[in-house]
């Protein structure tokens, strides 16, 4: 992920709106809407590529990314969703739609995290493309062994939809039922890949499928664009061009230039939209809500309150149930840890003191959330030690303000 | 040129092992029929003859759009280049091609077309959906229907201009026919109001029902009608739907798939479309593996994944999967090389082990490169495979049907010789016969009587077990859409324009199916053991001598027990009415909608269940009938040698009746032979000829 912030004032505007407006459950529609604006600004466009099984989706999105990470193969895969973003270097990890937290173990190959069964793996690339958008390669449907609403689900967390189809049976009534399906707003923003115009029986008469195409679904898509995945990974080797020519031929060029075209568009969509709703809603509310921020700001020794009776529960709770889990002792001493943090984030609390406080407890979140704990006995012992500091610096901390 | 791979081979056709087969049957009948002169005799051996020689294998190629079903039968036929095919979706209409006609048709052809009624009908078909499973049809839906429809009309009515209401119902026929002419119905051809590429092409199609062509049986070994169907799978509803109607017209089944896609969602529900019609001679026909690359790596997981599914799906029935190209099969048969990627026919060629002459396939004649073609094609597996299945077809029916009825009357025959000569060996002269006319007219009554009576009373336990199904299942119908009512007026209340509703009706065919054939098992097993028991009860009405004479003769259970389920009505899709329409239904509430709704999925049911019952009924009583007529016939024949109506009177000569017992004798002799290579056949075909006791 880049981080755009620095030059986007609306940016930092939703950011303080969405952190001022943390705590309220009420501000209910506006927060999510300020937070959804907020991603789709904070992070590239995301781009699904859809379409049957052995469409020719993975195909493509190697050669756009410039790896072979994704096996491609004629038989239908089983790997989940595959979101890449980018990434200085090259990373392998797995999410969960619902989570928030991200998960951030990583893995050497695709397989090794499908084991998990995932919602979605995650990749991180250096790939110059992935600076403009996410590329999401999603399950192929009509696959009798793959529901596909799972796959429709996912596409509700792109902005551009990039329809893969095979040219040999191009657009048959199964997919145009599971386009209609998708949400409104992505078919808007929909490239139609007809794959496989390579092969003999299709160059022959392309002029008649594309007529035909053209006649049935020019209306619905941005864009029908004829690709030919081998003459397209030859001009393209590890993610540059080096035959121009055959690149443009094997339609890769046209479909860059497409998807270049719609991320401009939905970016400027998402900052019009950003735009209008600072202007309308967030800056007549934004005073009111820094004043009342100010004035619920915690104290120090509230929130070394609040520690200590976490950490009395926790030690009660040990006490009275001898058979409680490493596991479980574990993940009650990092929701103590986040619970704290939440309260360090409040955007009244500032200086030196309170970074370094915040800058202690984020790492030691870490420590629980990789489990980089030692094994065995000495985890939970080790876990302990850390609370015991963390008391310590808190206690510290409040003894300076008062 | 005399390159085999052109040629078809010789004693190998298509259905050759069956025809041999069928005509050493017909061969031992003229014998039989030679030997026993018996008028009676020739009634009852006419129509089993009939149904031998004009018994008509019918394979179907169906399969999702493009698959190459219409190349593949043009290569099956030896018919390059004659069904037409192209790109885009392109077939259209059922077509037969028809090899060795039994009407002795040979050449030329009939395009039927529609008639009002039929029209009506499918224009109203078209208001149903053709996604089986799915069930409801949405708004938007119906719209996007209509539209196909109508186009579909105005496209007709734009290339036919005033001809079309007077060809509505008509049929066109054709002495000779070629390419061109077929095009002209049965394929979709270029939209009339573009530039077009070719004008006729395409001109009758929207109109026309079905298609029958006309050939000599060569290169077939036996009758045989190969139909081309519209792909399943069209955003072009209509043609699913046409494929559809006709599935039941056919026994054996090509299901063609695309190798690019091997087994989808789209190909699980035609087979279990199939299952439901009790259809399961399937073969499975995976196409253009010569457009995968490097297949070799993936050729043994693809067939196995194909199988596992399939299996899974038919509940452990094994398909044959062929792995195969229509492209490579064209080739080898017509030698145009245009669509082939000769690497990839050497890659392949090599992973399947065929010979390659040094060099590799570049250094081969033409002969040899298309004889390579033709074996890597898959071609011949699959005409193997359809000459097993027809065989294995026929076995179960027609013509085990035929050997055994054959049997039984061929033993009967040389029964009644035996009686005949037992009275003219006999010392104490002639006249001395078991029965008087008197006699034999009692028996023959007390047979019939009883006859009757247990008859009608097997056909009454019928209709009540019949009638009894019909509550039942309605009752599971009336169950499951009331279930249904509640969370559909939920769904309905917060429904918006263009979005879909989905009720899963497939539950409910299941169970519907399930109870149904469950029953239906039942009711024929009951007939079955009814039938058998009264074969008993009749015989045991006599004297054991004339038992004795009786003890070939049963009541025929052949046409009951080859009568099977059809569960097809109920895959039917099933229309959501909400007549007010959109718009007027929005301003009722959801509960009275859901209420509508839910009556028309029960209506409908109950149409649909009432359907599977009613024919199925029908053809059980004719089957029971139709046993009991033959019974009588064969009962009355005995009992009348045995009343010696076949026995010269009284005064006749010593010489005279030496005579006859010499005539009688030789018969006799004839006729054994003729049931022992019977009951030979009958044995080859895998069928039970002991008496029971
Ligand atoms: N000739 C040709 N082959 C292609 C093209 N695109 C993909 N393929 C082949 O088609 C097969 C399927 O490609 P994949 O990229 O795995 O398809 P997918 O859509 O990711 O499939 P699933 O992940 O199983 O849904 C592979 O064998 C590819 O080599 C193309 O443009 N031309
Ligand atoms: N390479 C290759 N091409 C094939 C093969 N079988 C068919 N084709 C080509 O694929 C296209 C479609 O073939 P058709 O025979 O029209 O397919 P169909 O299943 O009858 O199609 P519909 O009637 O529209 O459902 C044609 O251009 C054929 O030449 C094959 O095995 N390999
Ligand atoms: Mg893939
Ligand atoms: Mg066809």
């Amino acid at each position: 992920m880049t981080d755009n912030s620095s030059h986007m004032p609306e940016l930092a505007v939703l950011s303080e709106f969405l952190s001022l407006t943390a705590q309220e459950e009420s501000s209910g529609g506006l927060h999510d809407e300020a937070h959804r604006l907020y991603v789709g600004l904070h992070s590239q466009p995301r781009v699904a590529v859809a379409g049957e099984f052995s469409s020719g989706k993975s195909s493509l999105v190697n050669l756009l990314v410039g790896t072979d990470l994704v096996q491609t193969s004629v038989l239908a895969s089983r790997l989940p969703t595959i979101l890449y973003e980018y990434g200085t270097e090259q990373k392998i990890m797995v999410g969960w739609w619902s989570d928030t937290a991200e998960d951030k173990r990583e893995f050497a190959d695709l397989d090794s995290a499908a084991e998990l069964k995932p919602d979605f793996i995650r990749v991180t690339l250096p790939a110059d493309i992935l600076r403009m958008v996410s590329l999401i390669d999603l399950p192929g449907t009509n696959d009798p062994l793959r529901a596909k609403e799972r796959t429709l689900e996912m596409a509700d967390n792109a902005h551009i939809l990039l329809w893969c189809t095979n040219a040999v049976q191009a657009w048959r009534e199964t997919e145009r039922r599971t386009w209609s399906q998708l949400p409104g707003q992505l078919k808007e923003n929909g490239i139609l890949v007809i794959t496989h115009v390579d092969l003999p029986s299709i160059r022959k008469s392309l002029d008649r499928l594309m007529k035909r195409m053209t006649d049935e679904l020019s209306s619905h898509f941005h864009a029908l664009i004829p690709f030919q995945s081998p003459k397209a990974a030859k001009a393209r080797k590890d993610g540059t061009v080096s035959n121009k020519t055959a690149w443009e031929e094997a339609g890769g060029a046209q479909l860059l230039e497409n998807i270049a075209t719609l991320a401009a568009t939905v970016r400027k969509e998402s900052l019009a939209s950003a735009r209008a709703l600072i202007e309308k809603e967030i800056n007549p509310r934004l005073e009111a809500l820094r004043a009342e921020a100010a004035a619920s700001v915690p104290k120090p020794g509230e929130i070394l309150e609040e520690w200590r009776s976490t950490v009395d529960g926790i030690v009660s709770r040990v006490e009275g149930d001898k058979s409680i889990g490493t596991d479980e002792f574990l993940s009650l001493c990092r929701a103590a840890v986040q619970d704290v943090s939440r309260m360090l984030e409040h955007p009244g609390l500032e200086g030196p003191a309170v970074a370094a406080l915040k800058a202690e407890f984020r790492g030691a979140a870490h420590m629980f959330d990789q489990s980089r704990l030692a094994d065995g006995d000495e985890g939970p012992e080790e876990a302990a030690l850390i609370l015991l500091q963390l008391g310590y610096e808190l206690g510290s901390f409040a003894a300076q303000d008062g | 040129m005399n390159d085999q791979a052109n040629q078809p081979r010789v004693g190998q056709a298509i259905g050759a092992s069956l025809e041999a087969t069928k005509q050493n049957l017909l061969d031992v009948t003229q014998r039989f029929v030679a030997a026993d002169a018996d008028e009676e005799l020739r009634d009852r051996v006419e129509p089993i003859v009939d149904s031998l020689t004009s018994h008509f294998s019918k394979v179907a190629f169906v399969g999702q759009v493009k698959a190459g079903k219409s190349t593949l039968v043009n290569c099956l036929t030896h018919k390059a280049d004659l069904l037409p095919s192209d790109i885009n979706p392109w077939t259209t209409v059922v077509t037969q091609l028809n090899f060795g006609h039994p009407s002795g048709r040979h050449s030329g052809a009939i395009f039927r077309f529609f008639d009002d009624a039929q029209w009506d009908r499918l224009a109203k078909r078209g208001g149903r959906l053709g996604e089986l499973t799915e069930g409801l049809l949405e708004d938007y839906k119906k719209e996007m229907l209509n539209e196909q429809v109508e186009a579909m009309r105005h496209r007709a009515q734009l290339r036919l201009s005033d001809q079309f209401e007077t060809l509505l119902g008509k049929a066109h026929r054709f002495e000779k026919v070629n390419r061109s002419v077929i095009e002209r119905y049965v394929c979709s051809g270029d939209a009339p109001q573009e530039r077009i590429r070719n004008p006729q092409a395409g001109r009758f199609n929207d109109i026309t029902r079905v298609a029958e062509i006309y050939f000599e049986q060569e290169p077939f070994g036996t009758p045989i009608c190969v139909m081309d169907t519209p792909g399943i799978n069209d955003p072009l509803l209509i043609r699913e739907e046409i494929t559809q109607q006709h599935l039941e017209n056919a026994e054996y089944f090509v299901v063609v798939l695309s190798a690019h896609q091997p087994l989808t969602e789209s190909d699980v529900r035609l087979v279990r479309i199939l299952k439901a019609l009790k259809r399961d001679q399937i073969v499975v026909f995976v196409n253009r593996i010569d457009e995968i690359h490097h297949l070799a790596e993936d050729f043994e997981e693809l067939r196995g994944r194909v199988k596992a599914n399939l299996n899974n799906e038919l509940e452990g029935l094994d398909v044959p999967v062929l792995m195969g190209s229509a492209a490579w099969a064209n080739y080898s048969i017509t030698g145009d090389e245009s669509d082939i990627d000769p690497e990839a026919l050497e890659e392949f060629a090599k992973f399947r082990g065929v010979e390659l002459p040094e060099g590799g396939l570049e250094n081969a004649d033409e002969p040899t490169r298309r004889a390579i073609a033709r074996q890597v094609s898959g071609l011949t597996e699959l005409e193997d495979t359809l000459s097993t299945m027809l065989l294995n077809g026929a076995k179960s029916s027609f013509l085990g049907s035929a050997a055994s009825a054959l049997v039984s009357l061929s033993r009967q025959s040389s029964e009644q010789t035996k009686i005949r000569l037992d009275y003219l060996s006999q010392e104490s002269g002639p006249g001395r016969t078991v029965l008087t006319p008197e006699t034999k007219e009692e028996a023959i009554k007390l047979v019939r009587d009883r006859l009757s009576m247990r008859a009608h009373a097997i056909t009454q336990a019928g209709r009540n077990a019949w009638a009894k199904l019909l509550t039942n299942l309605e009752g599971d119908a009336t169950k499951f859409a009331k279930a249904q009512q509640e969370g559909l007026a939920g769904v309905l209340a917060t429904l918006k324009r263009g979005q879909d509703i989905h009720i899963d009706l497939d539950p409910l065919r299941d169970r519907l199916r399930d109870n149904y054939v469950k029953r239906f098992d039942e009711i024929q097993n009951r007939i079955w053991l009814d039938l058998r028991a009264l074969s008993k009860e009749l015989r045991e009405l006599f004297d054991p001598e004339i038992e004795k004479r009786l003890r070939h003769i049963n009541i025929e259970t052949l046409g009951v027990l080859s009568l099977s389920p059809r569960t097809d009505p109920l895959y039917r899709t099933v229309t959501l009415d909400l007549s007010t329409g959109w718009l007027g239904s929005l301003f009722e509430s959801s509960g009275t909608k859901a209420e509508k709704m839910v009556n028309t999925i029960q209506v409908q049911f109950a149409d649909m269940c009432r359907e599977l019952i009613e024919s199925r009924r029908e053809e059980f009583e004719t089957a029971v009938e139709r046993s009991a007529n033959s019974y009588i016939i064969d009962v009355t024949r005995i009992l009348e040698e045995l009343a010696g109506k076949n026995v010269s009177s009284v005064d006749t000569s010593e010489a005279k009746r030496e005579a006859d017992a010499a005539e009688a004798q030789a018969q006799l002799e004839l006729t054994e032979t003729v049931v022992k290579e019977l009951e030979g056949i009958a044995e080859e075909l895998g069928l039970e000829t002991e008496l029971d006791d």
